[in-house]
């Protein structure tokens, strides 16, 4: 029974995230987060296929050349 | 039905577009709109879905946001199937028990230390949250994935030229790590469900 119980919360939150992802917008453009989803999936991921060479330390602190400006 | 029947079958399910490896670019249809409940890039030419830890990654890194929609299909094949969708439907399991199978030195004894299981935990906090998190990077599909660069990094790279020419470091990163998996795949059963992958992590939280 407290099994059955905890299984029906789950999925009664689960419909609620889903039906969340689909109706509300996040930002003022009207965009949902199925709208980030489709966009993700439609688009070759550079991330995925090992292209995304990001410089995470530029992210992280900037750039050399920036501060060798100032 | 054995369970490589099922396997089989929801790999076929998942790739009914086999005809994309020839120019190398991704389905886009409507379908891309729901997850597939297994390890499998949705930059893969031939899917017809889309893959719940690129997706985590891709609405946080970009939306700065919970992923709602992701964690709401996760949670509820999670708590129907539980680890079952890693063993039927994941096609990365699939792909692992098939190399397995026919490798030469494979051992059903081989296990690593007990502490290496806690390396998904790693994963799914450092990668997969707190990296896309800072906007840094989707940091599980560009550092680790092997899936994505088995399933999609290669076959993109093969045919499409322009692709081909902006590899980098990353890539040749992910290459060397995807080779690393696979010798220890070909030893141990599953190695990478049993030490890398945060997806079947998720699953298990409601199994």
């Amino acid at each position: 029974m407290k099994k059955i119980v905890i299984v029906s919360i789950i999925l009664i939150i689960s419909l609620i995230f889903l039906i969340k992802g689909w109706v509300h917008e996040i930002d003022e453009d009207g965009t949902k987060e199925i709208d980030l989803v489709n966009a993700a999936g439609k688009n070759v991921c550079m991330s995925c296929i090992g292209l995304a060479d990001e410089n995470i330390f530029e992210k992280l602190f900037g750039t050399s050349e920036k501060k060798d400006n100032e | 039905m054995s369970r490589r029947i099922y396997q089989l079958i929801f790999f076929i399910i998942q790739n009914p577009f086999i005809s994309n490896f020839m120019t190398g670019r991704p389905y886009n249809g409507p379908t891309k709109s729901f997850c597939a409940p297994g390890l499998h890039c949705y930059s893969c030419p031939s899917m017809a879905f889309g893959c719940p830890l690129g997706t985590i990654q891709y609405v946080i890194k970009y939306a700065a946001m919970i992923p709602y929609y992701t964690l709401g299909t996760l949670s509820a094949i999670g708590v129907v199937l539980g680890s079952a969708s890693c063993g039927y439907v994941c096609p990365f399991g699939l792909f692992q028990e098939l190399l397995h199978s026919i490798s030469p030195w494979k051992s059903d004894t081989a296990k690593l230390p007990h502490p290496f299981r806690y390396i998904k935990w790693g994963d799914l906090i450092l990668l997969v949250i707190i990296v896309p998190a800072f906007g840094l990077a989707q940091g599980f599909c560009a550092w680790i994935c092997p899936s994505g660069l088995i399933m999609a990094g290669l076959p993109i790279i093969a045919a499409n030229e322009g692709i081909r020419a902006s590899v980098g470091i990353t890539f040749y990163w992910k290459l060397i790590l995807t080779t690393v998996f696979i010798i220890f795949i070909m030893r141990e059963k599953r190695f990478f469900c049993r030490y890398i992958c945060p997806l079947g992590l998720i699953l298990g939280f409601f199994n």
